[in-house]
């Protein structure tokens, strides 16, 4: 996909913008169309996976289940569609940063990214990026971190896509997307909605998921436009709309429900000269929820945050040396029912360096400094290196201290029963890994070993009184083992391809041994289709082994091995309109698990979609 | 050797250990058996729960159920989740409390909406109520009848009742209104004293119920969010109030008011300082005891000033209970971990034992 969109940038007007007779490093194309080109820049020792996000035909319809069945991420979901935590290689929830064309998303006031608030189909790209990140991502980038980047393509003829979908559960889909491209503005524009009652069954009771439908919306526009031959004007504009009720357990009713609302916006300027680019980037970022305790009452409890961010990125190319200079400016603020006029300011200048000492081994140093108003915050760095020994192997390594600073809630909450803590500072950890990677044309395999250790953990607990307040207390230590396999076989007019992830994890609280809580120790997740003619067939299954759900591993959630399968059918393929026609089957040996204690997950289910792209 | 050799070994190796294992457990089994048969013999002499200590776990909020731990009399032995064991099935959501009437115990599941009825002694199940009941608290018996305090919707302060049930059918035979947040019950005689204290809120008041009406008679003002209440030798009625907490924006001193409970009148009220919140009121023989940020304090229901020195110190009690010259504190630890329930002997205010119990140890009773 990447490799087609170079291509075609390359054939038109910035095929000028491009350096010829460069030394070592140029500059790429990938900065020209990507807000977040660093991803790749400034990671010579980090392991990245691609996740595919089409507007095509996916049993995945949610956020979470893309990444669930794409990665090694695992998440707690507190039953379908309900409020849904990713942890990376054992860590917590906030300790996986959410990055948005280059910007961190992670809520203010959480300092998670609640997953079934994120719209699928909306991000053409999206990658994961193992480990410590926080030298470029800044807070929560110790897991590792989801980067969600728009992609646009000059010179595109326009191209629309409509996909509608309905299943079981009365769930309704809709999903729109228009792209085009001429020689100076490339835009893209996408739509979606989804609707469902959720009220699968509980399997081996006589009740259903009650009080579980939900519904939400997304829009997203975004658009490059050439200012002059050497001038890029990027916009950028996503918004979120959803309306959740938060289901039954299985041993509790309930009648809460929750409305978020977010948006974000971003405009980028560069400009590129021979030997550097300079980009001045400003963002809003605007987030609030409201919580209804009883959905048939009109009080309600919320919380909003609002941040402004501006940032100066200057790069300049000497020789084999690249070097990356940030500063920038955050203010935010935060208000709501627990929460009175909070604000923050920020100020974080870093320093990104790549060398290329020869063809095969380059190395990158990350530093990065933060004032902040309210906490004191540590001095972070990366030390990574890559060593491409041939086409076919690669070895990477990468030490880095990262941070999770403390949240609103953390700080600020004054509510019933609990109370910020204004002398808080951020968590912070040192991790280490190395991986090796080998790929072939049909092959591609990769793995890593890491080794995570965490102070200063922010935990929430009562004191003497009975009122709860997070202090930093808990050291946590992560290591583990990933591992992933992708073949892809063509035969005459047989494709098969296989992508096979397998993540061993073992999460420790450093102060009791015991392991953290819903922390599987394996994961697997895998994707087989086959392809033939028109039609292709998709099976894919993770495995998520079991967990503790209490700190002094006292009580445990069995582990499960859940399956889907697709059956597609392209009608008028490479001519117009397109159409594909598939049915999916969610569930298929109708497994009964659960992935949050006493919080069932759908049963077998169909549904179909219809796509058409013209 | 092989590859394919060795992981043959490996498997016969381990089809082997496995078969052997098979008859471990096979006498392992016999001997279990005959263990529970004896068991069984013995049970036919005392039921299997009649001496000891009942602790009720809340168990995880929203999600899972709360259990029961009995600990033997002589503390030597602890049994977990005892309804589940003699029942096969769970309590429900959060297990707030457990009121008993002559041989049943009345276990409220708050969030579930629900109270199991089982013979305190067996604990093998006798009914189950699910109809009726909003945000359940806790159950007394007055009068031949029982009474549920129920907070429903713990925002809304009109739509707050008392359960009233048939204590031979254990249906719901009515209902009587109160004012805001219903709490703990005490009764003396055929009067029902209910502490308001507020849900989610705060409230300062006392209903007192005739049984023989199932009427609000009266309205006590007491100190803000009355949280619990004992009935001393003398028969007067003392409240704990723990004050509003300092999150309301307008924090209040906690107080103990000492009720006539033959006028129904307050005959003395002791305050707190505005940010002392007490708690866990208890009584034994001629004593008040009560648990204050980490510390447990004695006062003679004959005092007549608050004191100033502390009986034990360094403890995070969410439960205390004082009975028979011994004082029971629970410790919910992180609440999200199996807590424990240490005792400590009144005569010396020394620690006996601490024992591992449920997850969120929230009421002590004694069988």
């Amino acid at each position: 996909m990447l490799n087609k969109i170079i291509l075609l940038v390359l054939t038109t007007t910035v095929v000028s913008l491009t350096l010829c007779g460069q030394e070592d490093i140029s500059i790429s194309l990938d900065e020209i169309i990507l807000s977040d080109a660093k991803l790749e820049q400034h990671a010579a020792g980090s392991k990245l996976l691609s996740i595919s996000d089409t507007l095509s035909v996916t049993p995945n319809h949610t956020f979470t289940d893309l990444l669930r069945y794409q990665s090694t991420i695992y998440f707690r979901e507190n039953g379908y569609g309900a409020v849904s935590s990713a942890s990376l290689r054992g860590t917590s929830a906030s300790q996986t940063a959410v990055v948005w064309n280059g910007i961190n998303i992670n809520s203010q006031l959480t300092g998670q990214t609640d997953f079934n608030t994120m719209a699928i189909h909306g991000q053409k790209d999206i990658k994961i990026r193992h480990g410590g990140g926080s030298a470029q991502y800044a807070s929560g980038a110790i897991g590792g971190s989801i980067h969600l980047n728009d992609v646009h393509k000059f010179n595109t003829p326009w191209t629309t896509e409509i996909g509608l979908g309905y299943g079981a559960f009365d769930t309704y889909r809709l999903n729109y997307g228009v792209t085009h491209g001429s020689e100076k503005l490339a835009i893209a524009l996408s739509g979606g909605y989804i609707n469902s009652k959720n009220d699968y069954a509980f399997l081996g009771t006589d009740r259903k998921n009650e009080n579980g439908a939900f519904n939400n919306a997304n829009i997203s526009i975004s658009g490059s436009y050439l200012l002059a031959q050497n001038q890029v004007l990027k916009v950028y504009q996503n918004a979120f709309s959803g309306d959740r009720q938060f289901p039954f357990s299985l041993t509790a009713p309930s009648d809460d429900k929750y409305q978020d609302h977010n948006s974000r916006s971003l405009i980028d300027w560069s400009i590129y000269r021979a030997q550097s680019i300079s980009s001045f980037k400003l963002a809003y970022l605007y987030e609030r929820f409201r919580y209804f305790p009883n959905r048939e009452r009109p009080d309600f409890q919320q919380g909003q945050s609002k941040n402004i961010i501006a940032k100066y990125d200057h790069s300049h190319i000497v020789g084999s040396i690249r070097l990356n200079g940030i500063a920038e400016y955050n203010h935010i603020t935060a208000d709501g029912s627990s929460i009175i006029n909070a604000e923050r300011k920020l100020f974080a200048g870093s320093i990104l360096l790549t060398h290329q000492l020869s063809e095969k081994l380059s190395y990158g140093l990350n530093l990065r400094r933060e004032l902040v108003s309210d906490y004191s915050s540590p001095v972070v760095y990366a030390i990574d290196s890559r060593l491409q020994l041939n086409d076919q192997h690669m070895l990477q390594v990468n030490a880095s201290k990262n941070y999770r600073i403390p949240t609103f809630n953390d700080l600020y909450w004054s509510g019933p029963g609990a109370t910020g803590n204004e002398g808080l500072v951020p968590e912070t950890s040192m991790q280490a890994e190395t991986s090796y990677s080998y790929q072939a044309p049909e092959i591609k395999i990769s793995s890593s070993i890491y080794y995570i250790s965490t102070a200063n953990m922010i935990q929430w607990s009562p004191d003497v009184r009975g009122i709860w307040s997070p202090n930093n207390v808990q050291k946590t230590r992560q290591y583990g083992l990933e591992l992933s396999l992708a073949i892809t076989k063509k035969i005459q007019d047989h494709q098969l391809s296989l992508n096979q992830q397998y993540a061993f994890v073992r999460s420790i609280n450093a102060d009791t041994s015991f392991d953290l809580i819903y922390v599987p120790r394996h994961k697997t997740s895998s994707n087989l289709s086959y392809q033939y003619e028109s039609w292709s067939v998709l099976v894919q299954s993770i495995y998520n082994g079991p967990v503790y759900t209490t700190t002094d591993s006292s009580s445990a959630l069995d582990g499960y091995f859940v399956s889907n399968a697709e059956l597609s059918k392209h009608f008028q393929k490479n001519s117009k309109p397109e159409l594909t026609i598939a049915v999916s089957m969610n569930n298929i040996f109708n497994k009964n698990y659960q992935n949050v204690a006493f919080r069932p997950m759908p049963n077998r289910h169909l549904q179909l979609q219809i796509q058409t792209k013209f | 050797m092989t590859k394919a050799n060795y992981l043959l070994t490996m498997i016969l190796f381990m089809t082997l250990a496995w078969t052997s294992c098979n008859d471990d457990d096979e006498e392992m089994e016999m001997e279990m058996e005959m263990e529970m048969e004896m068991e069984m013999e013995m049970e036919e002499e005392l039921p299997p729960y009649a001496n000891g200590i009942l602790v009720a776990n809340e168990g995880p909020f929203g999600s899972g159920t709360g259990t029961v731990t009995f600990i033997s009399e002589d503390l030597s032995m602890t049994s977990d989740a005892i309804f589940n064991a003699v029942n096969g099935a769970d309590l429900g959501n959060v297990v707030q409390s457990i009121g008993f009437h002559s041989n049943d115990a009345y276990i409220i599941a708050n969030v579930s909406n629900t109270i199991n009825i089982v013979d305190r002694y067996t604990f093998e199940s006798k009914g189950i109520i699910t109809e009726g009941l909003n945000n359940p608290r806790y159950f007394i018996s007055v009068n031949n009848k029982g009474y549920v305090s129920n907070w429903g919707d713990p925002s809304d302060e009109t739509d707050d009742y008392i359960a009233i049930i048939n204590l031979s059918d254990y249906s719901i035979t009515g209902t009587i209104q109160v004012d805001f947040g219903p709490e703990k019950m005490i009764s003396n005689d055929n009067t029902l004293y209910v502490a308001l204290q507020g849900a989610f809120g705060q409230n300062n008041k006392v209903a007192v119920i005739n049984t023989m009406t199932d009427e609000v008679d009266s309205e006590i003002n007491v100190g803000d969010v009355p949280n619990s209440m004992v009935i001393d030798g003398d028969d007067n009625l003392w409240v704990m109030g723990g004050g509003a907490p300092n999150f309301t924006g307008a924090e209040t001193a906690g107080s103990l008011s000492k009720i006539n409970t033959g006028t129904n009148r307050v005959d003395n009220a002791f305050e707190f300082e505005v940010t002392e919140h007490p708690s866990q009121l208890s009584f034994d023989s001629g004593t008040l005891y009560y648990y204050l940020a980490g510390a447990v304090y004695e006062l003679p229901s004959s005092g007549m000033t608050l004191p100033a020195q502390t009986m034990i110190e360094g403890v995070s009690f969410y439960e205390m209970v004082v009975n028979d010259g011994k004082l029971y504190g629970t410790d919910a630890k992180d609440f999200s971990s199996k807590g424990d329930l240490t005792i400590y002997d009144l005569s010396t205010m020394t620690a006996v034992q601490t024992l591992e119990v449920g997850l969120i140890p929230g009421g002590v009773y004694f069988n």
